[in-house]
């Protein structure tokens, strides 16, 4: 072999010096089985070491046609459905889909008076729900940074949350507990004294919670400045909930547009500030479902205290119900964002049409943006920050 | 400004694009001409007094089989029949398709619903995605489950099925599949077949 040959062949080994280091895009497939992606999402990710370049999320491992299903099932029979799209806040789903055909039928000329009982027994319950899906957005979301604790100390506030549930509609996660016009049962009396224990003790709980994640140094670093979502792009890609008011935009539809007796509580809205970093970064959004949770209590409390000492559940309602014609797009604030329902009628014992506007489907879409430029464990941070809840987002 | 201000200013600049307005419905909407969508929406994010900034949802409808009487009596959506096999979804439909755009504006509070009909074999509309972003997802699911196709969407692929998977699913006269690649769809759920087998074996 002559000087020359050896001299092109050592040029062309790997590891040579000669030559800079030359870099190459790898293709990633995160999930549909990943602990940090909170379900079966996967997202295909194009990486330069750990720079993510792009994400594109693949939707529908978990798609069950709800909408089609809508269209085959009467109105009281989809309540059951609804259960099912987020999970974790079935209270407020279905509160969602029951206010939409509520006011559909208002609308087009039926009387559908709730009493004053059941529209206070309503605003408990989906507070407490979404007590209960903000404790898991903060739970897991140390899990997905590697802090384990808060996840147990989270789950067993969820527990208390869901022993009271139990003890009102005998289900702990799919409850279809509201119907159309009221809600299905009375809350017994010791599951009232539960709720005002828990009411009494949660806030003590939070203090406990902030010292423990919210303010750990560790945690911050990892959250402050990163995923910066500025309020034109937040606004732009449809973002709702708690994800649109990290980024600072004072906007809830239980103060600005309110449904059911929502315009009586007093409550502040909790917006993110930036006070650990830029406004609008994970942190924000984190923080904001913690002062919610404050905030939720507030309501409760005001709630069993205009709450009349008896009264009924349900208003009068036709046995078989069938919706005068009609077209509505009713949405109300879930834990994720504003949950809505497209419901159409031809005045059929069935929707026509009924299409959920899900939150957290408009909530991903922005990481496609949030995602660009970041390393991979802060894309982890990232999706745990916009509390996705893949039930929902596939339908 | 309420919904009728809303439609008064945009039948004021664009008389084409709009086509009527209902008063009457559970909550008014303006109709609109869904060619004309574009320009449309570009005015309505735009124009200072309007300054929509929010697109909420888009929903597409099958508007066959709808009961005009109001009687409830539309075409019943096939179904899987006693035996497990899926049910005949009778004869093509020929009904109109239609979109529904339900936009809220941060700057004045406001919110408006536009709705549009497009015919069946000419199934498409110009993508708002350029203008709200949130308008290219939401197209993609209209496009998954009804076949409208939207001119100038950047990636317009299926959102929730399969990318070989045929026909869409929300459309009236679907016609239930009953194998996808193999995986028999029709016949009664395992877990029944299960038990039949097993009481007949009993007996």
């Amino acid at each position: 072999m002559t000087d020359l040959q050896l001299s092109e062949r050592t040029a062309t080994m790997p590891g040579d010096q000669a030559r800079p280091l030359k870099s190459d895009l790898l293709h990633i497939n995160m999930g549909p089985q990943h602990p940090s992606t909170h379900g079966v999402l996967r997202l295909f990710i194009t990486t330069d070491g750990e720079i993510v370049h792009t994400v594109t999320p693949y939707l529908g491992y978990l798609h069950r046609c709800a909408e089609k299903i809508a269209e085959g099932t009467t109105w009281h029979q989809y309540i059951v459905y609804t259960d099912r799209m987020d999970y974790l806040a079935a209270m407020n789903c279905n509160w969602g889909y029951c206010e939409a055909v509520e006011q559909l039928m208002r609308a087009t000329g039926t009387e559908v008076e709730i009493p004053e009982y059941a529209q206070c027994v309503r605003v408990i319950i989906a507070e407490l729900n979404r007590i209960a899906s903000h404790l898991i957005a903060f739970g897991t979301y140390g899990l997905d940074l590697g802090a384990m604790t808060p996840f147990f100390y989270a789950l067993r506030e969820r527990e208390a949350i869901l022993n009271i549930f139990e003890k009102v509609c005998g289900a702990r996660l799919m409850y279809s507990y509201y119907d159309i016009g009221g809600v299905k049962w009375d809350i017994p009396p010791d599951a009232m004294e539960e709720i005002k224990l828990f009411l009494k003790i949660f806030p003590k709980k939070l203090v406990e919670y902030n010292a423990l994640l919210t303010e750990n140094k560790i945690f911050v670093e990892r959250l402050a400045n990163v995923g910066v979502l500025d309020r034109e792009t937040a606004i732009a890609y449809g973002c709702t909930g708690p994800v649109l008011r990290g980024s600072g935009v004072d906007w809830d539809l239980r103060r600005d547009e309110p449904w059911g007796i929502y315009d009586r509580f007093d409550f502040e809205v909790a917006i993110g500030r930036g006070q650990m970093g830029t406004l609008g970064d994970n942190w924000d959004r984190y923080y904001v479902r913690m002062l919610e949770m404050e905030q939720s209590v507030k309501i409760i409390e005001q709630a069993i205290a205009m709450m009349p000492a008896e009264g009924e559940i349900m208003a009068k309602m036709p046995r078989t119900l069938k919706v005068a014609p009609g077209e509505i797009f009713v949405r109300t604030e879930a834990p994720k964002g504003e949950m809505g329902f497209h419901i159409i009628s031809d005045g059929g014992a069935e929707a026509f049409r009924c299409k959920t506007r899900s939150p957290a489907f408009h909530n991903l879409h922005v990481l496609e943006k949030l995602g660009e430029g970041q390393m991979i464990s802060d894309l982890c941070a990232t999706i745990g920050s916009l509390d996705l809840v893949l039930g929902e987002i596939d339908r | 400004m309420t919904s009728v201000e809303i439609y008064e200013h945009l039948r004021e600049r664009m008389p084409d694009a709009v086509v009527g307005y209902e008063a009457n419905s559970a909550q008014p909407a303006i109709l609109i001409d869904a060619e004309e969508v574009f320009e449309l929406a570009l005015l309505l994010r735009d124009s200072e007094k309007l300054s929509f900034d929010r697109l909420l949802v888009i929903s597409g409808v099958d508007w066959e089989g709808y009961d005009e009487k109001g009687k409830g009596k539309h075409r019943k959506i096939a179904q899987y029949g006693e035996d497990g096999k899926p049910n005949d979804p009778g004869p093509e439909g020929t009904g109109d398709l239609g979109l529904y755009w339900y936009l809220h504006s941060m700057k004045y509070r406001h919110s408006i619903a536009l709705k549009a009909r497009i015919a069946r074999d000419k199934a498409s509309a110009p993508s708002l995605a350029t203008i709200w972003p949130t308008a290219a997802w939401a197209e993609r699911e209209i496009f998954d489950f009804y076949g409208i196709e939207f001119s100038g969407h950047p990636d317009l692929r299926r959102m929730f099925l399969p990318e070989d998977w045929e026909g869409y699913p929300l459309r009236k006269d679907y016609p239930m599949p009953a194998r996808y690649h193999d995986v028999p769809l029709e016949g009664l759920p395992l877990a029944v077949r299960e038990n039949q087998q097993s009481q007949e074996e009993g007996a």
